[in-house]
Protein backbone atom coordinates (compact mmCIF):
# COMPACT_ATOMS: atom_id res chain seq x y z
CA UNK A 1 0.00 0.00 0.00
CA UNK A 2 1.36 3.54 -1.21
CA UNK A 3 1.32 5.71 1.63
CA UNK A 4 -1.50 8.87 1.25
CA UNK A 5 0.46 12.00 0.05
CA UNK A 6 -1.13 13.93 2.42
CA UNK A 7 0.90 12.56 5.19
CA UNK A 8 3.94 13.84 7.17
CA UNK A 9 4.98 17.39 5.84
CA UNK A 10 4.88 19.50 8.89
CA UNK A 11 4.71 23.07 8.35
CA UNK A 12 8.17 24.14 8.94
CA UNK A 13 9.69 21.88 5.77
CA UNK A 14 7.61 23.95 3.27
CA UNK A 15 8.96 27.39 3.97
CA UNK A 16 11.55 29.03 1.82
CA UNK A 17 14.29 30.98 2.55
CA UNK A 18 13.97 35.09 2.23
CA UNK A 19 16.27 35.36 -0.77
CA UNK A 20 14.94 32.13 -2.71
CA UNK A 21 11.80 33.81 -1.83
CA UNK A 22 12.95 37.07 -3.23
CA UNK A 23 14.77 35.43 -6.37
CA UNK A 24 11.28 33.43 -7.13
CA UNK A 25 9.66 36.99 -7.29
CA UNK A 26 12.43 39.04 -9.09
CA UNK A 27 12.04 35.75 -11.83
CA UNK A 28 8.66 35.15 -12.06
CA UNK A 29 6.38 38.44 -10.40
CA UNK A 30 6.51 40.53 -14.05
CA UNK A 31 3.47 42.64 -14.56
CA UNK A 32 2.96 45.02 -17.55
CA UNK A 33 0.88 48.82 -17.21
CA UNK A 34 -2.58 48.09 -18.10
CA UNK A 35 -3.85 50.42 -20.90
CA UNK A 36 -6.72 52.49 -19.68
CA UNK A 37 -8.79 50.77 -23.09
CA UNK A 38 -8.64 47.53 -20.95
CA UNK A 39 -9.53 48.82 -18.04
CA UNK A 40 -12.66 49.99 -20.17
CA UNK A 41 -13.63 47.03 -21.65
CA UNK A 42 -14.08 45.54 -18.71
CA UNK A 43 -15.33 48.31 -16.58
CA UNK A 44 -17.68 49.79 -19.26
CA UNK A 45 -19.92 46.34 -20.12
CA UNK A 46 -19.73 45.95 -16.04
CA UNK A 47 -21.27 49.32 -15.54
CA UNK A 48 -23.87 48.94 -18.29
CA UNK A 49 -24.90 44.80 -16.92
CA UNK A 50 -24.85 45.91 -13.00
CA UNK A 51 -26.48 49.33 -13.87
CA UNK A 52 -29.55 46.96 -15.30
CA UNK A 53 -29.06 44.32 -12.67
CA UNK A 54 -29.40 47.33 -10.18
CA UNK A 55 -32.79 48.54 -11.41
CA UNK A 56 -34.33 45.05 -10.92
CA UNK A 57 -32.94 44.84 -7.40
CA UNK A 58 -34.07 48.10 -6.78
CA UNK A 59 -37.63 46.93 -7.76
CA UNK A 60 -37.62 43.87 -5.74
CA UNK A 61 -36.68 45.99 -2.24
CA UNK A 62 -39.22 48.28 -3.43
CA UNK A 63 -41.59 45.75 -3.29
CA UNK A 64 -40.24 44.09 -0.28
CA UNK A 65 -40.10 47.02 1.67
CA UNK A 66 -44.23 47.63 0.90
CA UNK A 67 -44.73 43.87 2.05
CA UNK A 68 -42.65 44.78 5.11
CA UNK A 69 -44.49 48.07 5.46
CA UNK A 70 -48.09 46.57 4.90
CA UNK A 71 -46.95 43.68 7.66
CA UNK A 72 -45.47 46.31 10.04
CA UNK A 73 -48.95 48.40 10.23
CA UNK A 74 -51.10 45.35 11.09
CA UNK A 75 -49.00 44.00 13.56
CA UNK A 76 -48.32 47.52 15.08
CA UNK A 77 -50.65 47.71 18.16
CA UNK A 78 -50.19 44.11 19.06
CA UNK A 79 -46.17 45.20 19.43
CA UNK A 80 -47.26 48.30 21.43
CA UNK A 81 -49.27 46.72 23.45
CA UNK A 82 -46.47 44.27 24.34
CA UNK A 83 -43.96 47.10 25.12
CA UNK A 84 -46.07 48.85 27.61
CA UNK A 85 -45.99 45.77 29.49
CA UNK A 86 -42.57 45.39 29.95
CA UNK A 87 -40.23 47.32 32.75
CA UNK A 88 -37.98 50.24 31.35
CA UNK A 89 -34.19 49.27 31.98
CA UNK A 90 -32.56 51.60 34.97
CA UNK A 91 -28.96 50.56 34.27
CA UNK A 92 -28.16 51.39 30.91
CA UNK A 93 -29.31 54.19 28.48
CA UNK A 94 -30.08 51.77 25.87
CA UNK A 95 -28.61 48.34 24.76
CA UNK A 96 -24.70 47.70 24.11
CA UNK A 97 -23.85 50.94 26.30
CA UNK A 98 -22.95 48.90 29.17
CA UNK A 99 -20.70 52.05 30.57
CA UNK A 100 -23.54 53.74 30.88
CA UNK A 101 -21.68 56.61 28.69
CA UNK A 102 -24.45 57.81 26.90
CA UNK A 103 -22.77 56.21 23.69
CA UNK A 104 -21.34 52.83 22.22
CA UNK A 105 -17.99 52.95 21.49
CA UNK A 106 -15.14 50.11 21.54
CA UNK A 107 -14.91 50.57 25.53
CA UNK A 108 -18.03 48.84 25.94
CA UNK A 109 -17.03 45.94 23.66
CA UNK A 110 -13.81 46.16 25.61
CA UNK A 111 -15.37 46.35 29.18
CA UNK A 112 -17.29 43.67 28.70
CA UNK A 113 -14.13 41.35 27.18
CA UNK A 114 -12.65 42.40 30.23
CA UNK A 115 -15.40 40.84 32.62
CA UNK A 116 -15.07 37.25 30.58
CA UNK A 117 -11.25 37.25 30.57
CA UNK A 118 -11.75 37.49 34.54
CA UNK A 119 -14.55 35.73 34.48
CA UNK A 120 -16.59 37.98 36.07
CA UNK A 121 -20.38 37.01 36.88
CA UNK A 122 -22.55 37.84 33.53
CA UNK A 123 -24.72 40.77 34.13
CA UNK A 124 -28.27 40.49 32.38
CA UNK A 125 -27.30 43.72 30.04
CA UNK A 126 -24.34 42.23 28.80
CA UNK A 127 -25.99 39.57 26.64
CA UNK A 128 -27.09 42.44 24.33
CA UNK A 129 -27.30 39.89 21.43
CA UNK A 130 -30.48 38.89 23.26
CA UNK A 131 -29.59 34.96 22.72
CA UNK A 132 -29.57 33.84 26.38
CA UNK A 133 -25.57 33.62 26.88
CA UNK A 134 -22.92 36.37 27.50
CA UNK A 135 -19.95 35.58 25.41
CA UNK A 136 -17.79 36.65 22.48
CA UNK A 137 -20.51 36.84 19.96
CA UNK A 138 -21.73 39.66 22.81
CA UNK A 139 -18.31 41.47 22.52
CA UNK A 140 -18.23 41.40 18.61
CA UNK A 141 -21.80 42.85 18.09
CA UNK A 142 -20.99 45.52 20.33
CA UNK A 143 -17.63 46.58 18.23
CA UNK A 144 -19.22 45.83 15.24
CA UNK A 145 -21.48 48.48 16.31
CA UNK A 146 -19.30 50.94 18.18
CA UNK A 147 -17.85 51.40 14.28
CA UNK A 148 -21.02 51.83 12.39
CA UNK A 149 -21.53 54.72 10.11
CA UNK A 150 -24.83 55.00 10.66
CA UNK A 151 -25.21 55.96 13.86
CA UNK B 1 -71.77 66.60 -10.96
CA UNK B 2 -75.12 64.67 -11.07
CA UNK B 3 -74.89 63.60 -7.51
CA UNK B 4 -74.99 59.91 -8.37
CA UNK B 5 -72.20 57.94 -6.20
CA UNK B 6 -69.93 56.11 -9.00
CA UNK B 7 -69.86 52.46 -9.06
CA UNK B 8 -67.59 50.42 -6.66
CA UNK B 9 -65.28 48.53 -9.11
CA UNK B 10 -64.84 51.70 -11.05
CA UNK B 11 -64.02 53.72 -7.84
CA UNK B 12 -61.41 50.74 -6.93
CA UNK B 13 -59.96 51.09 -11.09
CA UNK B 14 -59.55 55.03 -10.17
CA UNK B 15 -57.72 54.59 -7.11
CA UNK B 16 -55.45 52.18 -8.91
CA UNK B 17 -55.02 53.66 -12.03
CA UNK B 18 -53.48 56.73 -9.31
CA UNK B 19 -51.47 54.57 -7.51
CA UNK B 20 -49.75 53.21 -10.62
CA UNK B 21 -49.00 56.54 -12.37
CA UNK B 22 -47.65 57.87 -9.30
CA UNK B 23 -45.27 54.38 -8.70
CA UNK B 24 -44.58 54.72 -12.50
CA UNK B 25 -43.59 59.07 -11.96
CA UNK B 26 -41.49 57.61 -8.48
CA UNK B 27 -39.54 55.32 -10.86
CA UNK B 28 -39.28 57.28 -13.49
CA UNK B 29 -37.49 59.63 -11.55
CA UNK B 30 -35.23 57.08 -9.61
CA UNK B 31 -34.06 55.60 -12.91
CA UNK B 32 -33.24 59.43 -14.03
CA UNK B 33 -30.97 59.81 -10.98
CA UNK B 34 -29.49 55.98 -11.64
CA UNK B 35 -28.20 56.69 -14.97
CA UNK B 36 -26.90 60.29 -13.91
CA UNK B 37 -25.22 58.75 -11.41
CA UNK B 38 -23.37 55.88 -13.91
CA UNK B 39 -20.08 57.65 -14.96
CA UNK B 40 -19.37 56.91 -18.50
CA UNK B 41 -16.02 56.79 -18.67
CA UNK B 42 -13.74 54.72 -16.12
CA UNK B 43 -11.09 57.07 -14.83
CA UNK B 44 -7.76 55.46 -13.86
CA UNK B 45 -7.25 54.86 -10.57
CA UNK B 46 -4.29 54.40 -8.38
CA UNK B 47 -3.55 52.50 -5.07
CA UNK B 48 -1.94 54.37 -1.77
CA UNK B 49 -1.62 53.50 1.44
CA UNK B 50 -2.08 54.99 4.67
CA UNK B 51 -0.12 53.82 7.62
CA UNK B 52 -2.22 54.96 11.22
CA UNK B 53 0.07 55.29 14.05
CA UNK B 54 -0.84 56.04 17.45
CA UNK B 55 1.48 57.49 20.54
CA UNK B 56 -0.21 56.44 23.65
CA UNK B 57 2.53 58.80 25.90
CA UNK B 58 4.26 56.15 27.36
CA UNK B 59 1.37 54.14 28.90
CA UNK B 60 -0.40 51.22 27.51
CA UNK B 61 -2.44 51.56 24.96
CA UNK B 62 -5.36 48.80 25.58
CA UNK B 63 -8.37 49.84 22.88
CA UNK B 64 -8.61 53.03 20.21
CA UNK B 65 -11.39 54.26 17.75
CA UNK B 66 -10.56 56.88 15.00
CA UNK B 67 -12.57 57.98 12.51
CA UNK B 68 -10.67 58.51 9.02
CA UNK B 69 -11.74 60.50 6.70
CA UNK B 70 -11.27 61.80 3.12
CA UNK B 71 -13.02 65.14 3.27
CA UNK B 72 -12.53 65.56 -0.78
CA UNK B 73 -14.19 62.27 -0.79
CA UNK B 74 -12.11 60.53 -3.77
CA UNK B 75 -11.11 57.90 -1.96
CA UNK B 76 -12.37 55.07 -1.56
CA UNK B 77 -11.13 52.12 1.13
CA UNK B 78 -10.50 49.00 -0.73
CA UNK B 79 -8.48 46.86 2.60
CA UNK B 80 -7.74 47.33 5.84
CA UNK B 81 -4.50 45.71 7.49
CA UNK B 82 -3.54 44.90 11.04
CA UNK B 83 -1.32 46.75 13.10
CA UNK B 84 2.40 46.24 13.69
CA UNK B 85 1.76 45.06 17.88
CA UNK B 86 1.09 41.41 18.34
CA UNK B 87 -1.69 42.90 20.41
CA UNK B 88 -3.44 44.84 17.22
CA UNK B 89 -2.00 43.02 14.92
CA UNK B 90 -5.93 41.42 13.71
CA UNK B 91 -7.26 44.34 10.92
CA UNK B 92 -9.56 46.65 13.32
CA UNK B 93 -13.32 46.84 13.49
CA UNK B 94 -15.23 48.78 10.62
CA UNK B 95 -17.75 49.06 8.58
CA UNK B 96 -18.23 47.35 5.82
CA UNK B 97 -20.55 49.87 4.48
CA UNK B 98 -17.43 52.38 4.52
CA UNK B 99 -15.95 50.54 1.43
CA UNK B 100 -18.91 52.49 -0.71
CA UNK B 101 -17.64 55.96 1.14
CA UNK B 102 -14.45 58.08 1.95
CA UNK B 103 -14.64 57.38 5.52
CA UNK B 104 -14.62 54.77 8.08
CA UNK B 105 -14.61 54.32 11.98
CA UNK B 106 -11.66 51.68 12.96
CA UNK B 107 -11.78 50.44 16.39
CA UNK B 108 -9.80 47.62 18.41
CA UNK B 109 -8.69 46.10 21.90
CA UNK B 110 -6.56 43.76 23.62
CA UNK B 111 -6.86 42.38 26.47
CA UNK B 112 -3.52 40.69 26.41
CA UNK B 113 -0.82 41.97 28.87
CA UNK B 114 1.79 42.63 26.43
CA UNK B 115 0.55 46.05 25.00
CA UNK B 116 2.15 48.72 23.39
CA UNK B 117 3.35 51.71 24.99
CA UNK B 118 5.28 53.41 22.55
CA UNK B 119 4.49 54.55 19.11
CA UNK B 120 2.90 51.89 17.14
CA UNK B 121 1.60 51.14 13.50
CA UNK B 122 -2.46 50.13 14.68
CA UNK B 123 -3.65 49.88 11.25
CA UNK B 124 -2.54 50.43 7.32
CA UNK B 125 -5.73 51.61 5.12
CA UNK B 126 -5.42 51.11 1.18
CA UNK B 127 -7.07 53.35 -0.84
CA UNK B 128 -8.10 53.42 -4.22
CA UNK B 129 -7.74 57.67 -5.44
CA UNK B 130 -8.17 58.59 -8.42
CA UNK B 131 -5.66 60.22 -10.77
CA UNK B 132 -5.16 63.68 -10.92
CA UNK B 133 -7.80 64.13 -8.04
CA UNK B 134 -5.67 64.41 -4.50
CA UNK B 135 -6.96 63.17 -1.22
CA UNK B 136 -7.57 65.26 2.04
CA UNK B 137 -7.15 62.98 4.22
CA UNK B 138 -8.27 63.71 8.41
CA UNK B 139 -8.50 61.27 11.80
CA UNK B 140 -10.04 62.59 14.70
CA UNK B 141 -9.04 59.87 17.87
CA UNK B 142 -12.16 59.55 19.41
CA UNK B 143 -11.11 56.37 22.47
CA UNK B 144 -7.70 55.75 23.57
CA UNK B 145 -7.66 53.74 26.72
CA UNK B 146 -5.36 52.03 28.88
CA UNK B 147 -6.42 48.27 30.00
CA UNK B 148 -7.91 50.03 32.82
CA UNK B 149 -10.11 52.00 30.87
CA UNK B 150 -8.55 54.79 31.75
CA UNK B 151 -8.83 57.83 28.83
CA UNK B 152 -5.51 58.09 27.19
CA UNK B 153 -6.55 61.01 25.01
CA UNK B 154 -5.07 64.01 26.32
CA UNK B 155 -1.23 62.47 26.03
CA UNK B 156 -2.02 60.11 23.35
CA UNK B 157 -0.87 61.35 19.64
CA UNK B 158 -2.39 60.16 16.22
CA UNK B 159 -1.03 60.10 12.93
CA UNK B 160 -0.51 59.05 9.44
CA UNK B 161 2.02 58.42 6.77
CA UNK B 162 1.05 58.20 3.33
CA UNK B 163 2.82 55.94 0.69
CA UNK B 164 1.84 54.30 -2.67
CA UNK B 165 1.19 50.50 -2.32
CA UNK C 1 6.42 43.69 -8.76
CA UNK C 2 2.48 42.42 -8.95
CA UNK C 3 1.98 40.65 -5.64
CA UNK C 4 -0.98 39.05 -4.80
CA UNK C 5 -3.55 42.51 -3.05
CA UNK C 6 -3.74 42.05 0.50
CA UNK C 7 -5.71 39.05 1.28
CA UNK C 8 -9.05 40.10 3.37
CA UNK C 9 -11.85 37.55 2.90
CA UNK C 10 -14.29 40.08 4.58
CA UNK C 11 -13.72 42.94 1.97
CA UNK C 12 -14.16 40.55 -1.34
CA UNK C 13 -17.11 38.94 0.63
CA UNK C 14 -19.17 42.40 0.96
CA UNK C 15 -17.49 43.74 -2.25
CA UNK C 16 -18.84 40.74 -4.50
CA UNK C 17 -22.20 40.99 -2.77
CA UNK C 18 -22.69 44.40 -3.79
CA UNK C 19 -21.70 43.64 -7.02
CA UNK C 20 -24.58 40.85 -7.00
CA UNK C 21 -26.69 43.60 -6.30
CA UNK C 22 -25.98 46.11 -8.87
CA UNK C 23 -23.08 47.82 -7.54
CA UNK C 24 -20.66 48.76 -10.75
CA UNK C 25 -18.63 51.03 -7.80
CA UNK C 26 -18.05 47.37 -5.92
CA UNK C 27 -16.81 45.66 -9.22
CA UNK C 28 -14.56 48.12 -10.17
CA UNK C 29 -12.94 48.28 -6.41
CA UNK C 30 -12.67 44.19 -7.11
CA UNK C 31 -11.16 44.76 -10.64
CA UNK C 32 -8.64 47.68 -9.26
CA UNK C 33 -7.50 44.79 -6.35
CA UNK C 34 -6.70 41.99 -8.30
CA UNK C 35 -6.41 43.97 -11.87
CA UNK C 36 -2.27 43.74 -11.66
CA UNK C 37 -2.28 40.26 -9.86
CA UNK C 38 -4.57 38.88 -12.58
CA UNK C 39 -2.12 40.36 -15.54
CA UNK C 40 0.73 39.36 -14.05
CA UNK C 41 -0.26 35.89 -13.42
CA UNK C 42 -1.47 36.10 -17.47
CA UNK C 43 2.04 36.83 -18.62
CA UNK C 44 3.43 33.96 -16.50
CA UNK C 45 1.46 31.67 -18.84
CA UNK C 46 1.00 33.33 -22.13
CA UNK C 47 4.75 35.17 -21.89
CA UNK C 48 3.06 37.43 -24.42
CA UNK C 49 2.02 41.10 -23.61
CA UNK C 50 -0.78 41.47 -25.38
CA UNK C 51 -2.56 37.86 -25.07
CA UNK C 52 -2.04 38.45 -21.64
CA UNK C 53 -3.92 41.75 -21.54
CA UNK C 54 -6.53 39.71 -23.19
CA UNK C 55 -6.44 37.01 -20.54
CA UNK C 56 -7.32 39.99 -18.28
CA UNK C 57 -10.41 41.14 -20.00
CA UNK C 58 -12.11 37.67 -20.56
CA UNK C 59 -11.38 36.75 -16.59
CA UNK C 60 -13.39 40.11 -15.51
CA UNK C 61 -15.82 39.84 -18.17
CA UNK C 62 -16.40 36.11 -17.14
CA UNK C 63 -16.14 37.03 -13.45
CA UNK C 64 -19.18 38.93 -14.24
CA UNK C 65 -20.95 36.66 -16.08
CA UNK C 66 -20.86 34.79 -13.24
CA UNK C 67 -21.60 36.68 -10.44
CA UNK C 68 -25.31 36.03 -10.16
CA UNK C 69 -24.47 32.54 -9.21
CA UNK C 70 -21.23 33.50 -7.35
CA UNK C 71 -21.18 32.38 -3.49
CA UNK C 72 -17.44 33.31 -2.26
CA UNK C 73 -15.85 30.36 -0.10
CA UNK C 74 -12.72 31.42 -0.10
CA UNK C 75 -10.23 33.72 -1.19
CA UNK C 76 -11.79 35.83 -4.66
CA UNK C 77 -7.78 34.42 -5.39
CA UNK C 78 -9.28 30.50 -5.58
CA UNK C 79 -11.58 31.67 -7.75
CA UNK C 80 -9.39 33.81 -9.86
CA UNK C 81 -6.70 31.42 -10.37
CA UNK C 82 -8.23 28.93 -12.70
CA UNK C 83 -9.72 31.31 -14.80
CA UNK C 84 -6.92 32.96 -15.73
CA UNK C 85 -4.90 29.43 -15.83
CA UNK C 86 -7.24 28.22 -18.18
CA UNK C 87 -7.61 31.35 -20.47
CA UNK C 88 -4.02 31.90 -20.55
CA UNK C 89 -3.22 28.05 -21.99
CA UNK C 90 -6.13 28.17 -24.54
CA UNK C 91 -4.45 31.28 -25.65
CA UNK C 92 -0.93 29.82 -25.99
CA UNK C 93 -2.04 26.85 -27.34
CA UNK C 94 -3.86 28.80 -29.97
CA UNK C 95 -0.48 30.36 -30.80
CA UNK C 96 1.65 27.10 -30.43
CA UNK C 97 -0.95 24.67 -31.82
CA UNK C 98 2.06 22.14 -31.67
CA UNK C 99 2.53 21.77 -28.01
CA UNK C 100 0.13 19.27 -26.45
CA UNK C 101 -1.50 20.12 -23.28
CA UNK C 102 0.78 18.79 -20.66
CA UNK C 103 3.69 20.22 -22.69
CA UNK C 104 2.50 23.62 -22.15
CA UNK C 105 1.91 23.26 -18.74
CA UNK C 106 5.68 22.59 -18.04
CA UNK C 107 6.93 25.25 -20.88
CA UNK C 108 4.42 28.19 -19.54
CA UNK C 109 5.18 29.30 -16.06
CA UNK C 110 9.54 29.18 -17.05
CA UNK C 111 11.20 32.49 -15.92
CA UNK C 112 12.39 34.76 -19.09
CA UNK C 113 15.79 33.28 -19.97
CA UNK C 114 18.20 36.28 -19.25
CA UNK C 115 18.94 37.53 -15.88
CA UNK C 116 22.36 39.11 -15.30
CA UNK C 117 22.08 37.25 -11.73
CA UNK C 118 24.37 34.28 -11.79
CA UNK C 119 22.44 32.77 -9.26
CA UNK C 120 18.95 33.83 -10.26
CA UNK C 121 20.35 32.35 -13.81
CA UNK C 122 20.91 28.69 -11.97
CA UNK C 123 17.43 28.87 -9.97
CA UNK C 124 15.64 29.75 -13.16
CA UNK C 125 17.60 26.63 -14.31
CA UNK C 126 16.73 24.48 -11.18
CA UNK C 127 13.69 25.34 -11.87
CA UNK C 128 13.00 24.48 -15.38
CA UNK C 129 13.57 20.89 -13.89
CA UNK C 130 10.87 20.82 -12.10
CA UNK C 131 8.00 18.58 -12.59
CA UNK C 132 5.03 21.31 -13.74
CA UNK C 133 2.86 20.25 -10.61
CA UNK C 134 6.21 21.18 -8.15
CA UNK C 135 6.71 24.23 -10.40
CA UNK C 136 2.96 25.60 -9.99
CA UNK C 137 2.92 25.06 -6.39
CA UNK C 138 5.85 26.69 -5.50
CA UNK C 139 5.40 29.99 -7.53
CA UNK C 140 1.54 29.92 -5.87
CA UNK C 141 2.70 29.85 -2.35
CA UNK C 142 6.19 31.93 -2.70
CA UNK C 143 5.42 34.31 -5.58
CA UNK C 144 2.05 34.92 -5.38
CA UNK C 145 1.56 34.02 -1.43
CA UNK C 146 -1.28 31.76 -1.68
CA UNK C 147 -1.72 29.67 1.64
CA UNK C 148 -1.63 25.72 1.19
CA UNK C 149 -5.82 25.54 1.33
CA UNK C 150 -5.64 28.27 -0.80
CA UNK C 151 -3.65 26.82 -3.28
CA UNK C 152 -5.55 23.30 -3.02
CA UNK C 153 -8.89 24.83 -3.81
CA UNK C 154 -7.42 26.64 -6.84
CA UNK C 155 -6.05 23.81 -8.06
CA UNK C 156 -8.69 21.41 -6.91
CA UNK C 157 -6.39 18.60 -5.64
CA UNK C 158 -6.02 17.71 -2.09
CA UNK C 159 -4.58 19.94 0.79
CA UNK C 160 -1.98 16.90 1.13
CA UNK C 161 -0.85 17.06 -2.45
CA UNK C 162 -0.41 20.32 -2.22
CA UNK C 163 2.28 19.84 0.62
CA UNK C 164 3.56 16.80 -0.88
CA UNK C 165 4.53 18.77 -4.30
CA UNK C 166 6.28 21.97 -2.05
CA UNK C 167 8.11 19.44 -0.07
CA UNK C 168 9.70 17.98 -3.08
CA UNK C 169 10.25 20.74 -4.83
CA UNK C 170 12.15 22.72 -2.10
CA UNK C 171 14.00 19.16 -1.67
CA UNK C 172 15.17 19.46 -5.37
CA UNK C 173 15.82 22.77 -4.43
CA UNK C 174 17.57 22.31 -1.06
CA UNK C 175 19.96 18.98 -2.64
CA UNK C 176 20.52 20.27 -6.36
CA UNK C 177 24.33 22.39 -5.85
CA UNK C 178 23.27 24.84 -8.33
CA UNK C 179 20.44 26.01 -5.81
CA UNK C 180 22.37 24.93 -2.15
CA UNK C 181 23.51 28.06 -1.21
CA UNK C 182 20.59 29.90 -0.73
CA UNK C 183 19.86 27.02 2.39
CA UNK C 184 23.11 27.29 3.51
CA UNK C 185 23.33 31.07 3.72
CA UNK C 186 20.17 31.11 5.32
CA UNK C 187 19.98 33.03 8.78
CA UNK C 188 15.86 32.58 9.48
CA UNK C 189 13.35 31.23 7.41
CA UNK C 190 10.26 33.21 6.04
CA UNK C 191 6.64 32.06 5.56
CA UNK C 192 5.43 33.39 2.71
CA UNK C 193 2.62 35.92 4.24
Amino acid sequence: MTRPENEGFPEPELTAPARLVEDLRRLHDRTIPVPAATDAAVLGPARRVLGRRRTVHRVRWVAAAAAAMLLLALSLPAVLRRAERRPAPDRIAFRGDLDASGRIDILDAFVLARGLRAGAAAEEHWDVTGDGRVDAEDVHWIARRAVRLDQ
Amino acid sequence: MNGQRLPLARRHLRLATGFAILLAAALLTWAAGEARAIPQAPTPSLFEAVEIHIDPGGRPLAAFQLEFVDEAGTARIAGIEGGEHPAFARPAYYDPAALARSRVILAAFSTDADLPAGRTRVATLHLITRQGVSPRYRIHLEVAADPEGQDLRPAAVVESIRRKA
Amino acid sequence: MATRPPPDPWLDHRLTAAARGGDAEAFEQLYTRYRDWVVSLALRYTRNRDDALDVLQETFLYFLRKLPEFRPRAELTTFLYPVVRNLALTRRRKRRPELAGEEILIEAPAPEPVDHDHSRRELAAVLRGLAAGQHEVLLLRFVDGLALEEIAAALAIPLGTVKSRLHHALRTLREDARTREYFDRDTGKTRAE
